[in-house]
This record gives C-alpha cells, structure tokens and sequence, in this order.
C-alpha cells in the first residue's frame, strides 16, 4: 500500500518518476502549461492524501491517468460553465476570447510546422463532450490500448469503442465545418 | 477528396506532439501546497455543528433571562425595611404617646 506520510524522500522519488507521464498527459487534455501543472501538482496532492484509494487492481500508472482525467474533465466541464456564463461576452468580448481561445501555441513539444494544423485540432477536440475527448486523447495521442482506457475511464471496453466511434464521427463532422469556415 | 485530405492532416497532426519536461520544481510545489492544505484545515478546526450549538445554546439562554424577567413580581420599595420594623413592633408613626400597650 502507498503511503508517503512518513518517507518524504519516497514520495518525492515517486513525483520524479511519475511527473512527465502525468504532466504530458494532462497538457494534451487541457492545453494550456499554467492548467496542466496546477492540475499535476493536485494529482500528487491526491497521491498523498488519499493512498487508500489505490487498491493494487491496476497499476500505479492507470491509477494516476484516472485521477489525472477526472481532474481534466472537472476542469474542462468548469471551463464551459465558465464559457457559458461569459455570455455577457456581448458587453465584453475580449474576455471571452481568453477562455475560448485554446493557448495550442503554447504547447511547448508542438512542431513548429504543426503548430496551425494542432491549433485547428485543440479548437475541434475542445468542442468534443468531455469523455469523448477523453477517450480519442488516450487513444490518438497516447496510443492506450482500450483495455487500458476502460481500466481509466472506469467504463467497459465496449463502451470505450462505442465512445471511441462517437468522437471519431463528431471530430470529423466539426473539422468538416471548419474547414468549409477556412475556405471562405 | 482536398476536404478529406485536410481533415486527416489535422487529426495526424495530433499524433507528432514531443513530450515535454514537467517543471522541475513541480515536487516543491506539490510539497508546499500539502503544507497549505494541512494549515487550512488546523485553523478551520472548530466543527460547523458546535458553532450552531453554542449559538443555539447563547440565543436560549437569553431568552430565557428575558422572560423570567418579565414575569417577575416587582417586589415593593423598602420590602426588606418594612419587614424589620413589623418584627419589631414598629409603627409607621413616630409619635411615642400613641404608643399601644394593650397588647
């Protein structure tokens, strides 16, 4: 069982080894460097808090994505009640544009020749309901088996496949809109 | 087909992302938020539900202090006075030739 209260040293060697998985994770999710390490510093300040939420059925590495997603998507689903409640972007829209606008180029290991077409992505992944996007992340960018998502998400591997197609269709139907938007 | 093109470009863009150094400090943080947290909770100690008694248990008090006291009987002036001089005999007069001895 993990349980870092009285090994300060143990819990930091395991931050070190865990921290760029969870890290790299999380900024594919949630795209902007100043979200993703806030919410890698709170996956750890769970690790410490909660040991007992571990039980030895997966790995520590699943166990850390699952509280890594959970804390993207509360984040995210704040993000678009924040969104919403910036209808007032009528009296204001500069203030809107900074939370709608994903910070893609902000992204430290994008390419730079890949920076505009990841741009258009984000902005297409971000339109995906939370588990979708969830799922075609794990699945697309971290090359998780679907065992592995289900194991994640805590859902069957029949559903991570039907999700999988959902976001799949969705990312193709929202990118087709976009680009007859680019086109004109 | 351009359409068709494009849109997969964009989706296998997703798939050139470098992974990253997370912040080297990132176990400092993480240690100096716990130590907030536990320093939060230290000073919030007191339970939501012991302020509501002792609240509950003021505001009772001093209801009830407040309706003894008007249902109270005024006791009269000099009460204690008059108490003394009917055990001693005293009458409400000073005159000494009216005094009654009969009894």
């Amino acid at each position: 069982m993990l349980n870092f209260r009285d090994d300060a040293t143990a819990f930091r060697n395991f931050i070190s080894a865990h921290q760029n998985r969870v890290y790299n994770l999380v900024l594919k999710m949630v795209q902007y460097v100043h979200d993703a390490e806030e919410i890698t510093q709170d996956v750890f300040v769970d690790v410490y808090r909660k040991p007992e939420a571990f039980r030895g059925e997966a790995t520590i590495t699943t166990w850390l994505y699952r509280i890594a997603m959970n804390k993207c998507i509360d984040h995210l689903r704040k993000k678009q009640r924040q969104n919403r409640r910036f209808l007032s972007a009528f009296f204001s829209p500069a203030t809107d544009d900074v939370h709608t606008e994903p910070s893609h180029s902000m992204h430290p290991g994008v390419l730079a020749e890949d920076r505009e077409k990841l741009s258009i992505l984000f902005k297409a992944l971000n339109q995906l309901p939370p588990n979708q996007h969830m799922s075609w992340v794990l699945s697309e960018m971290e090359n998780l088996s679907y065992k592995e998502i289900s194991e994640i998400m805590h859902v069957s591997v029949s559903s991570v496949e039907s999700l999988l197609f959902r976001a799949r269709t969705n990312l193709k139907k929202i990118l087709s809109r976009m680009y007859k938007e680019e086109k004109l | 087909m351009k359409k068709e093109k494009w849109i997969d470009d964009i989706i296998r863009s997703g798939k050139n992302i470098q992974p990253v150094e997370a912040n080297p400090f990132l176990a400092t943080r993480v240690e100096a938020k716990l130590h907030l947290l536990s320093e939060k909770v230290t000073s919030s100690q007191i339970p939501i539900r012991w302020v509501y008694a002792s609240a509950f248990a003021m505001m009772a008090l001093l209801i009830i202090n407040v309706v003894l006291w008007n249902h109270s009987t005024p006791s009269p002036k000099n009460a204690g006075i008059q108490q003394v001089m009917q055990e001693y005999g005293w009458g409400g007069n000073n005159d000494l030739y009216t005094m009654n001895f009969s009894k």
